[in-house]
């Protein structure tokens, strides 16, 4: 593991932890049930569409809050300055690039879930970006037929029978669960470690750093979540909702 | 969902004890997961009936009838009928209406009702031609008859 992804799992761990001091919420001093009472209308053993097992809610909680405020004060204006100085085709270039690295994680994921029409289709599409398209900053591939079928290694897992897991908010990343950080875990090394270690892109620290921040502004910028803007004061919950049952879906298709 | 947030957002504010038991503190990390279930399964009855018309009988010294009645359009009925600044649009097939409803909400409104057949809830707002029109009536020009 390279210095720079050291330093990267350090900070993470050090903003798990210190979510994890969070102070427990106080019960209330008064025991007079409310008049719509959870007690009497919520059934214990019952399953309800929002439900989803979140044993680790209130450090979720904290690291919700937490990428609000990175969104707030980094990554929107960041994101607002570089959709207002990079031209569009420069832009769309550099999403290219990125998704066409993706598409290598999304071959792999193909064959390891025994899909051979995607893994053809994967396959044939970074081939043919990564040498025609010029390093995949232009998409040719989708118009020669081979569109992009997402599989990452989270849909892997899923694929061969592996639960949710526990919800996680993952710091920067957002919505997750144990199965899909590891997901993404596979899918960094399988694209970071394995990818641009064989074309030799990541000899230089200094390129590394320039790599992973104009990732995460792409990333960033396909995103078009803003958080607390749908007025609802169940967004941590509806977000939760969302996230779990659109992946079961992707992992179902 | 949006009933929802109004009824736990409207009783958190004024500590009413109608979801949440008064006096309970929530942190910015409480759990609203269970409110979240009670507030679905709270209807929109419920709150004006339980919340809404209790809070402004006690505010304004009314009768419950009287503070239904004056939330109806029909208490601003000299106004809304003299006023060239406020124009209705709706649908016929809006589930929220009650029948013959949408003929008093034209009364309301002489030659600034404009109701389009279908369209449900709300569901043509963004609908070019709707959203043309609109802009034309707040430029004047849909009074003033020069475009229609």
């Amino acid at each position: 593991m390279s210095k720079f992804n050291s330093t990267l799992l350090l900070m993470v761990v050090i903003i798990l932890l210190q979510a994890c001091s969070a102070v427990p919420p106080q019960e209330a001093i008064n025991a007079e049930p409310a008049v719509h009472d959870v007690n009497d209308i919520v059934k214990k053993d019952k399953v309800y569409p929002i439900d989803v097992y979140d044993p680790w809610e209130d450090m979720n909680r904290n690291m919700y809050i937490f990428n609000a405020h990175m969104d707030d004060y980094v990554l929107i204006p960041v994101l607002d300055a570089y959709q207002k100085y990079v031209p569009h085709f420069l832009r769309q270039g550099i999403h290219n690039f990125y998704s066409n690295l993706t598409s290598f994680e999304h071959t792999v994921n193909s064959g390891l879930q025994l899909n051979a029409e995607a893994t053809v289709n994967n396959g044939l599409r970074f081939i043919s970006n990564s040498t025609m398209g010029i390093l995949g900053i232009f998409d040719i591939a989708t118009g020669m037929g081979f569109p992009e079928m997402k599989e990452d290694f989270g849909q892997t897992l899923g694929y061969w029978g592996v639960g949710d897991g526990p919800y996680i908010v993952l710091p920067l990343l957002g919505p997750s669960n144990l199965r899909d950080t590891t997901g993404i875990a596979v899918d960094f090394f399988i694209v970071s470690e394995y990818l641009l270690d064989e074309v030799g892109m990541n000899q230089n620290e200094g390129w590394l750093y320039f790599y992973y921040i104009m990732y995460g502004v792409d990333a960033r910028a396909k995103v078009p979540f803003r958080y607390y803007e749908n007025g609802s004061p169940f967004e941590y919950e509806t977000m939760r909702m969302l996230y779990t049952n659109g992946r079961r879906v992707l992992i179902a298709e | 969902m949006s009933s929802s947030n109004m009824i736990f957002v409207s009783d958190v504010f004024n500590n009413l004890g109608y979801l949440v038991p008064k006096d309970t503190t929530l942190t910015k990390t409480t759990s609203l997961t269970n409110y979240a279930k009670t507030a679905r399964r709270t209807g929109f009855s419920d709150y004006v009936n339980e919340i809404y018309v209790p809070y402004f009988t006690q505010a304004s010294g009314m009768t419950s009838q009287q503070v239904i009645d004056a939330s109806s359009l029909l208490s601003i009925k000299d106004y809304l009928q003299s006023s060239d600044k406020i124009a209705m649009m709706h649908n016929e097939d809006d589930p929220i209406l009650q029948p013959g409803e949408i003929g008093q909400l034209k009364s309301l409104f002489p030659n600034r009702a404009k109701v389009y057949p279908y369209g449900g809830h709300c569901g043509n707002m963004e609908y070019k031609d709707n959203v043309t029109y609109m802009v034309d009536f707040f430029n004047g020009d849909i009074l003033s008859g020069s475009k229609n």
